[in-house]
């Protein structure tokens, strides 16, 4: 970071997800169908700006909140408000629908490079409902910066950040500098909740509409047209095993039932 | 004359090994390549030459091993290995890229995808060449796990992630292939201070094992988690957990499988003392076989399990650490 002891500019990217098991989904454009489905913000964005503002409070600066998606995401900017940061910006375009992973990364780092530089930029690790887990390491490569995923905990050591992130194995703890970008897991932190005050603050708060010609963003290159990846169908999974429920018999049938099981299966 | 058609995988390693997981992206790679007769390339990166761990590639199935030497390999940065990996793969123009959904390949597949401007698919759980237009048709769960999406991509290269433990690599020791050393000294990393890795030993890797033993809010207390754990290690499991279990403090996130947790495709899966919440069904739905214990006869999870247990954790895991021992005493006669 240029000066850490001035200001750390750090920016998240929160998404509206559908609460998950109410999703919808049109089967013509195979994506999500929004309207009657309650709607809230993505847990692990919670995540992100738990840790956001964990380290905003150890080095002093600025917080702020950007959101792509329909007009009512501006629900989930407030809840960032609310959760520590000082501004909500959101991206909100017709033309810009059914945008895949790669466009929307696109159209988030136009965005973070008109309002940045950023020293930190923080996601949540994946959104449930795309479940991809790739926005976050698209934007980075779009800003050309390090990245850092699946994140649980920051803790600043002067001008350093000491980084922990879950790997298949354990744990990578990696020291490091800003600028970066990090992709948040749900971590070990206490989740601290909003006071009425914040609460009232992001009530009170204008917040920033953007579209497609404000961020001098080619339509070409977004939405469903300019999207590399399209879904071209899409199935219900249905989930019915034929299995055997053993009830009303002793712990010992049931035990001999499962090592026959197992025997049988040659994973004994 | 027909172009020559390449799959390129992606090659993970570790301390110096190549990942399972690579070999299994292999195998993938070739089913793929039968139905379009090309060639599987493995791009790897590692810190220094190991001829017999790269001669493992080509018996698992790649044609040619590209593989580019640098130190920075040794850090498991996604984003300064992807800089390596990029001057290779623009010069072998392959028309698809494959890459495991694991930590690592979650992460610079992207990463890559944006660089190279092309759409990548999270997380394929099948995939298949389009006899029609000769695209690749990749297949994932989405939406929870409620719903299978099958996705193509207009642009090349067509990049996949695929899930762990789906499908399981083929050896041939006869296979031949060519072995070609890209060496990049290039010192990429002047902002970072330091990588450091903890290996958890102690705990066996969720994604990587063949059985999973997982507990939920019915294991009450320490005592009943020791019980679990014990059968666990009997059963040579990995152990994992519902999310109750974590926010109780009796298991830590890593350990967590569903939505917001990991995603498993064990051949066993024995859930205790979980309820089969749908969030927990979209990380497990996946397994061969489905084993529940729980004393609620009505429980979802009865619903997608092959044997169903209905009864008191605690007593049935008792007996089942009785009768599992009695078979190890016959066996040592
Ligand atoms: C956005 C979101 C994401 C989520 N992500 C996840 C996730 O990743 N993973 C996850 O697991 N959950 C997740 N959840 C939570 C999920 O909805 C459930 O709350 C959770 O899975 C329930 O855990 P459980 O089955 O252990 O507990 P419960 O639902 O409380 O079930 C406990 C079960 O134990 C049984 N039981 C009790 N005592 C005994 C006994 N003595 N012997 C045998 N059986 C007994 C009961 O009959 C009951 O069926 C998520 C929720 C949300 C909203």
């Amino acid at each position: 970071m240029q000066n850490l002891d001035k200001t750390c500019r750090i920016a998240v990217c929160v998404k509206q997800v559908p609460e998950i098991g109410e999703a919808r989904i049109n089967p013509e454009t195979g994506t999500l169908e929004r309207s009657g489905v309650p709607l809230t913000i993505n847990p692990l964005d919670v995540a992100a700006l738990q840790i956001a503002r964990l380290i905003k409070e150890e080095v002093g600066g600025e917080m702020v909140a950007f959101s792509m998606g329909p007009i009512s995401s501006e629900r989930v900017l407030r809840d960032a408000i609310a959760w520590g940061c000082q501004r909500g910006y959101l991206i909100s375009d017709p033309r810009l629908a059914a945008s895949d992973t790669y466009a929307t990364s696109y159209i988030l780092s136009k965005t973070l490079q008109k309002f940045g530089p950023w020293d930190i930029i923080v996601f949540g690790e994946r959104a449930i409902d795309g479940d991809t887990g790739q926005v976050g390491p698209e934007v980075a490569a779009f800003l050309n910066l390090p990245v850092f995923s699946y994140v649980t905990e920051v803790a600043v050591e002067k001008e350093t950040f000491s980084i922990k992130r879950m790997i298949e194995r354990g744990w990578q703890i990696i020291k490091v500098r800003p600028p970066f970008v990090l992709t948040v897991s749900r971590g070990k932190s206490v989740v601290r909740l909003p006071t009425l005050k914040d609460k009232i603050r992001a009530h009170e708060m204008p917040i920033v509409k953007l579209d497609a010609t404000a961020l001098g963003i080619a339509t070409s290159r977004v939405g469903l047209e300019g999207s590399p990846t399209w879904v071209q169908k899409v199935e219900k999974v249905q989930v019915t095993r034929k299995g055997t429920v053993l009830r009303d018999q002793s712990p010992k049938t049931m035990a001999l039932a499962f090592k026959k099981f197992l025997e049988e299966r040659g994973l004994l | 004359m027909r172009l020559e058609r390449k799959i390129l995988v992606l090659g993970e390693t570790f301390q110096g090994k190549i990942e399972t997981t690579s070999f299994e992206m292999l195998r993938v790679a070739q089913d793929l390549n039968q139905k379009i007769g090309g060639e599987v390339l493995f791009l790897l990166g590692t810190t220094q030459v190991n001829t017999e761990e790269l001669e493992r590639a080509i018996h698992y199935g790649a044609d040619r091993v590209y593989c580019v030497v640098n130190d920075i390999f040794g850090m498991l940065l996604p984003h300064l290995s992807a800089k390596l990996f990029l001057p290779p793969i623009k010069e072998l123009k392959p028309e698809i890229i494959l890459g495991a959904a694991t930590s690592w390949g979650r992460t610079i597949l992207p990463y890559l995808a944006a660089k190279l401007h092309t759409g990548l698919t999270a997380d394929c759980t099948s995939l298949d060449i389009d006899p029609e237009d000769g695209r690749l048709v990749q297949i994932r769960p989405a939406i929870g796990g409620n719903i299978m999406a099958t996705i193509k991509t207009r642009t090349l290269p067509q990049m996949a992630s695929v899930r762990p433990n789906l499908f399981p690599p083929r050896l041939d020791t006869s296979r031949q292939g060519e072995i070609k050393i890209l060496k990049d000294t290039t010192n990429y990393n002047p902002e970072l201070l330091k990588s450091e890795i903890v290996i958890q030993k102690d705990q066996k890797e969720l994604t990587a094992s063949k059985v999973v033993v997982s507990g939920g809010a019915g294991i009450k207390n320490k005592s009943n988690l020791e019980l679990l754990s014990k059968l666990a290690e009997k059963l040579n499991a990995a152990l994992g957990a519902s999310r109750k279990l974590v926010e109780r403090g009796l298991a830590n996130y890593p350990q967590q499988v569903g939505l917001s947790g990991k995603t498993v495709n064990p051949t066993l899966y024995l859930a205790v003392g979980i309820s089969g919440a749908i969030q927990h069904l979209a990380g497990m739905q996946g397994s061969q076989w489905i084993v529940a214990i729980n004393r609620d006869p009505e429980a979802p999870i009865f619903q997608i399990a092959d044997l169903g247990l209905v009864g008191d954790a605690r007593e049935i895991i008792t007996s089942i650490l009785e009768v599992i021992d009695e078979k190890t005493h016959e066996s040592a006669v």
